[in-house]
């Protein structure tokens, strides 16, 4: 089997926690050869605890012929610019981290850039990849259940308690100190659409299996001291999501469905962490089905990827759901950012 | 039995509820009561009025099935599950209950619950829950009745129970409001509530509440059947009681006991049903 090579543009924490140890433990059929990010120490020392090249270019990790995949970990403003240079390098495929872009124009150009080159683009919805999870809302669909309700919850405490259980970081990034309270004018709407882009992305193509088209956004909370309640009419049903991110309790992240005569519920390991898969279960007048699998998110994300650049099998979530998945997200924060403007004025 | 547990003999109220009410929609109440067989009897004559009456609130009529028991020489009534109904009905009942000295007992999980109280008792004042997310589901035994009446008795257990926590319930914002299910949120004070019910033919009914705050967070599980179950994060890590099998049927029962004999208040009661109502947005019946 031919092994594949790995370049990173952007080496904060999810590479060094998610990726590098990821590919570490796929190294029969991936090997991480070049390194980048804009801080020369991050770069030098994620590539050195992997054996790779560093660099502060990404032209240099673009250019390299032993790169067949290229990971945008960059900040998500530079998603767009990154993901579309990396399918005219040349590459095999291109893996970017959520969310692919920051608005809907970005997303139509890296959808035209991978047509156009023929690049496959993945997103890192790694839940999505969850063998627990798909195999639970496989049965779902199959049983014809009819979702009324869909709930994402995530409530976490600081990420540092398991970045720290995931590697040994070459820099520890600041902990995000959350706006001061009352919020000053329009702080609202951007602290919603940060958790809507930068949190709760992860639940959305999860969310999307149950209603794929974002409904109308009817109400929208932010509790102290960093929490979220945003509520959307979705066809003939409500998609809500909640989360709170405060103090050193167990992680609770999870997805719920119902309809009248079923109800899924799985619950997600922490980010970071390698601890298996999600465990699904569904109730139904059958009686109740789990799932649990020894294999991550992470894990499964990663050897479809290396199928998928190995040219062995087409995308699994094609990009053009990924950019519906965006467009679902970007409307649930610009509904809930709306809705708090709103109420402040 | 202890002492403290123990009833003065003679204390037995005698349950009447057969010949007011279809006996199957009363079976876990009346199954409640006998496991209380010092506290409460079944009326054995029927030609002798019952100390006690069980009114199904399941039905949105309950309000003229209350009526009608208040008009017998009762000295008690248990007011199960209570569906939505107009505040005003319920206040007028509150009134005549209160002026006859008849004690009506509103059988609703939360605020009979040992293991909730227990919850709330660890809450300080000082670290009151911000978030307050919360799922019930109530089954439909498939025994005709109406689904939307089902999911009242629901959103009204939930009310109950954010009342019980919070105090007055934020007003409410519906997101879906349809014949087996709904989702509510508010904002009030700094607290946001949201809230979802839903009507189920899955068994195991249950009501769940999270409540989270800066530095507590307390997971609470009603279960029918039980137990009941809290869960609950602080400084000092994880802790939770052990099951509790004292549901809040038994614990109701024992209250109206109290209120009758001993004239002890009632914890909730019409009162605090119609305050509840009050407190709700316009509910399609």
């Amino acid at each position: 089997m031919t092994q594949l090579g790995v370049g990173f543009l952007g080496a904060g924490i999810a590479t060094q926690a998610i990726h590098l140890p990821t590919v570490a433990a796929l190294a029969g059929r991936l090997r991480t050869c070049h390194v980048m990010d804009v801080d020369p120490a991050v770069a030098a020392g994620s590539a050195a605890a992997a054996g790779a090249r560093w660099t502060t270019r990404a032209a240099d990790v673009l250019s390299d012929p032993d790169v067949d995949i290229v990971v945008v970990a960059s900040p998500p403003s530079a998603h767009a610019e990154q993901v579309i240079a990396a399918c005219g390098s040349g590459c095999r495929a291109v893996l970017c981290e959520k969310p692919l872009a920051t608005s809907r124009d970005e997303a139509r150009l890296i959808l035209e850039a991978s047509r156009s080159s023929g690049t496959p683009v993945l997103v890192g919805t790694m839940h999505a990849y969850d063998p627990a999870c798909r195999a639970a809302t496989a049965a779902w669909r199959s049983a014809g259940s009819e979702a009324v309700l869909v709930r994402s919850r995530i409530n976490l405490p600081p990420d540092d308690v398991y970045i720290l259980a995931a590697t040994q970081p070459v820099s520890v990034p600041p902990p995000w100190t959350p706006p001061a309270r009352p919020w000053a004018q329009g702080a609202a709407a951007a602290f919603i659409t940060d958790i809507m882009l930068g949190l709760v992305i992860h639940n959305i193509p999860l969310v999307r299996e149950f209603f794929p088209e974002a409904g109308r956004v009817t109400s929208a909370a932010t509790p102290a001291p960093i929490g979220y309640a945003v509520a959307a009419r979705c066809n003939d049903g409500a998609a809500e999501f909640l989360g709170m991110v405060a103090a050193d309790w167990a992680a609770d992240w999870s997805l719920e469905a119902w309809s009248p005569s079923a109800r899924l519920r799985v619950e997600f390991p922490p980010s970071y962490v390698h601890a298996g898969s999600a465990v699904a279960r569904l109730e139904t007048g059958d009686g109740t089905q789990e799932w649990r699998y020894p294999r991550n998110g992470y894990q499964a994300e990663w050897e479809h990827l290396a199928d998928v650049a190995a040219g062995r099998t087409e995308p699994m979530i094609p990009l053009g759901t990924a950019v519906a998945d965006l467009d679902f997200a970007l409307s649930m924060a610009e509904g809930a950012a709306g809705l708090l403007e709103q109420e402040a004025r | 039995m202890s002492a403290a547990g123990a009833a003065r003999p003679g204390s037995a109220l005698t349950v009447g509820a057969a010949a007011l009410f279809p006996a199957p929609r009363l079976a876990r109440p009346a199954a409640a009561a006998a496991s209380l067989p010092q506290l409460f009897q079944p009326a054995a004559d029927p030609e002798k009025p019952a100390d006690i009456l069980l009114v199904d609130g399941v039905d949105p009529s309950w309000p003229q099935a209350l009526g009608r028991a208040l008009d017998t020489p009762v000295r008690g009534v248990l007011l199960c599950a209570p569906t939505v109904v107009p505040t005003a009905e319920a206040q007028a009942l509150a009134a005549r209950a209160g002026e006859a000295g008849r004690p009506v007992v509103v059988a609703t999980p939360f605020p009979y619950d040992a293991a909730a109280r227990d919850a709330l008792s660890r809450y300080g004042p000082t670290d009151s829950p911000t978030l307050i997310d919360s799922v019930v589901t109530i089954r439909d035994d498939g025994d005709g009745r109406p689904a939307r009446s089902l999911l009242g008795v629901a959103f009204l257990a939930q009310l109950a129970a954010i009342a019980t926590i919070t105090g007055p319930v934020p007003v409410l914002t519906m997101n879906l409001d349809t014949e087996h299910a709904y989702s509510a949120t508010g904002t009030r004070d700094g607290l946001t509530v949201v809230l979802a019910g839903l009507v189920s033919s899955l068994p195991a009914p249950s009501l769940r509440i999270d409540l989270l705050g800066a530095h507590r967070r307390h997971t609470i599980r009603l279960a029918d059947p039980g137990p009941s179950t809290v869960v609950s994060y602080g400084p000092l890590g994880m802790s939770g009681m052990p099951p509790s099998y004292q549901g809040g049927l038994r614990n109701a029962w024992r209250n109206l006991h109290a209120a009758v004999t001993a004239a002890e208040p009632v914890r909730f009661g019409l009162r605090e049903l119609a305050a509840v109502l009050a407190s709700a947005p316009p509910w399609s019946r």
